[in-house]
């Protein structure tokens, strides 16, 4: 994670905690699209990562004079945002049947690959969608993970195992597409 | 650890592995060359493994109506005694509730103006030139957009947001003797700069930097340790987003001449220049035969006529050029 951003980051969490609303806009216009791409792969569903979105932030800024003073923002924002999901989850609110559309992606072929293999992504189950996420995406370490996610790491690193292996299965059978991809792909050293 | 055996899902699974995709350094490189000049064989499986892996984006975004109501709901939620009459008993005249509610209104009206970024965006076929508070020089390409905060000259930092294309002329600024730093954001990659003239190009998941003097620093918005330092002439480019940065040395010109009358292309391919009128123009350009794909281009592009641009090549290239509406065939 950025230092720059995390040194911005600090500063306007020190103004929230000083009853600046703005403060609570200014991390809404940076983090919502951030936590709905989380959220979804911990819920798979856009109406509970949207109500607990909504609930996070209304709770940051009731809660504001106790806040604490986190390394990150962002990762306070994810492991409460992940908390609140699970928590709607296990209240009875399940999991949608749809997938999450797969966005109509512009054309060309890198944009194909792309939508094969975020295709492929959001057809594990929510569990390795996270974790996912949190290891190709967010680029998180092993240890970072068994933070956020409380899970042991041993346990961690064997559903990362099997979701890879699910996520390869999955994509040999585009086999052909992939390797006429990967000129694309396949950086050009100089 | 005997690599050899690896599979793509266990080359996925390898932190070191991992590490050369995603955030690549000499060491790595070195490493990873020289096995796969020992195990030519094994190369395909690796290609694989780098291509899955550089295409994990799982980037989502809310729809610009989503995001205005889960902030007014927020909003609602901040401030429940403006959210109607309360059903307890009064026990102020009425008067004061509506110079309370009249209070916050004006506050939050002024909130807004005060903090709301600014936007700046072109149409196509439209280019801007814009003069930023700090003295900053921007020139918009079409189809493209501009945001900065309303204290943007103000704070530690100056910070801008650009899609589409842009070319900027940083002034240097200093407060209490520090110089004060100026960041570009694309989607992926963050410039960070003190003073100097570039270009950015962040469109369909690919980000292009290419420096034109002074000196810039790009740094994956992911990954802090991903950085390129780049020279005058060189470009960084980052493709849908997971890829390394990759340096290369350019003809400047290629890159900044749209901000003059004519832009100049050295051996560009008719592939390209079509991507970049259907970006600029909105004018799809079908090329019907492969080979013609391929021929490459070189001399000067109007930038105020597309039709100029198709009539040069009709002379140069043995291709006929219909139009149809807003579609222009090549064949």
């Amino acid at each position: 994670m950025h230092s720059l951003e995390q040194s911005s980051d600090s500063l306007w969490w020190q103004r929230l905690k000083e009853d600046d609303s703005g403060s609570l806009a200014y991390f809404y216009e940076k983090y919502a699209d951030w936590l709905l791409s989380y959220g979804l792969s911990v819920a798979g569903n856009r109406d509970i990562v949207k109500d607990a979105l909504q609930e996070l932030f209304l709770q940051i800024w009731n809660r504001r004079r106790n806040l604490s003073d986190p390394d990150s923002v962002k990762f306070y924002l994810m492991v409460s945002l992940r908390r609140l999901i699970l928590k709607s989850v296990k209240d009875g609110r399940t999991f949608s049947e749809t997938m999450t559309d797969i966005k109509e992606e512009e054309e060309g072929e890198t944009e194909e690959l792309h939508r094969l293999v975020l295709k492929a992504v959001r057809s594990l189950p929510p569990r390795q969608q996270e974790l996912i996420f949190l290891k190709y995406y967010e680029q998180m370490s092993y240890d970072q993970i068994a933070e956020a996610t409380g899970l042991d790491y041993q346990i961690l690193r064997n559903t990362i195992y099997r979701a890879v292996k699910s996520l390869k299965d999955m994509l040999l059978k585009y086999e052909n597409t992939l390797i006429s991809l990967l000129l694309l792909i396949i950086p050009v050293r100089f | 650890m005997d690599y050899r055996e690896f599979g793509i899902h266990d080359f996925l699974s390898d932190e070191q592995f991992i590490r050369w995709v995603t955030r690549p350094d000499a060491g790595l490189d070195r490493f990873w060359e020289e096995w796969l000049a020992q195990n030519p064989d094994r190369r395909p499986v690796v290609d694989k493994a780098r291509a899955i892996l550089g295409n994990i984006d799982l980037s989502e975004k809310w729809s610009e109506t989503e995001r205005r109501e889960i902030w007014s709901y927020i909003s609602r939620g901040m401030y429940p005694e403006a959210a109607g009459p309360s059903p307890r008993k009064r026990w102020l005249p009425q008067w004061s509730y509506i110079a309370a509610a009249s209070v916050l209104l004006l506050f939050t009206v002024g909130y807004y103006w005060f903090f709301s970024p600014e936007k700046i965006s072109t149409g196509y076929g439209e280019t801007r030139n814009i003069t930023l508070a700090d003295g900053t020089g921007v020139t918009l390409n079409a189809n493209s957009s501009l945001v900065y905060g309303k204290r943007f000259a103000t704070g530690s930092v100056r910070e801008v947001w650009i899609k589409g294309e842009a070319f900027f002329e940083v002034a240097s600024r200093e407060t209490q003797g520090r110089k004060v730093p100026f960041v570009v954001h694309t989607n992926q990659l963050d410039v960070e700069v003190l003073g100097t003239a570039f270009n950015v190009t962040n469109r369909r998941g690919r980000v292009d930097v290419a420096l034109e003097h002074g000196s810039v620093k790009v740094v994956d918005a992911k990954n802090a340790e991903n950085i390129m330092m780049l020279k005058p002439g060189e470009k960084a480019t980052q493709l849908a987003g997971r890829a390394p940065i990759r340096k290369q040395a350019v003809d400047i010109a290629e890159y900044t001449g749209w901000t003059g009358k004519v832009t100049r292309y050295k051996g560009k391919s008719l592939l390209e220049l079509a991507q970049m009128i259907k970006d600029v123009y909105d004018i799809e350009v079908i090329i019907e035969s492969e080979s013609l794909k391929k021929e490459t281009f070189t001399g000067t592009f109007p930038s105020d006529s597309v039709s100029i641009f198709f009539e040069k090549l009709e002379k140069l290239y043995p291709v006929e050029v219909t139009r149809k509406g807003k579609r222009y065939y090549l064949r």
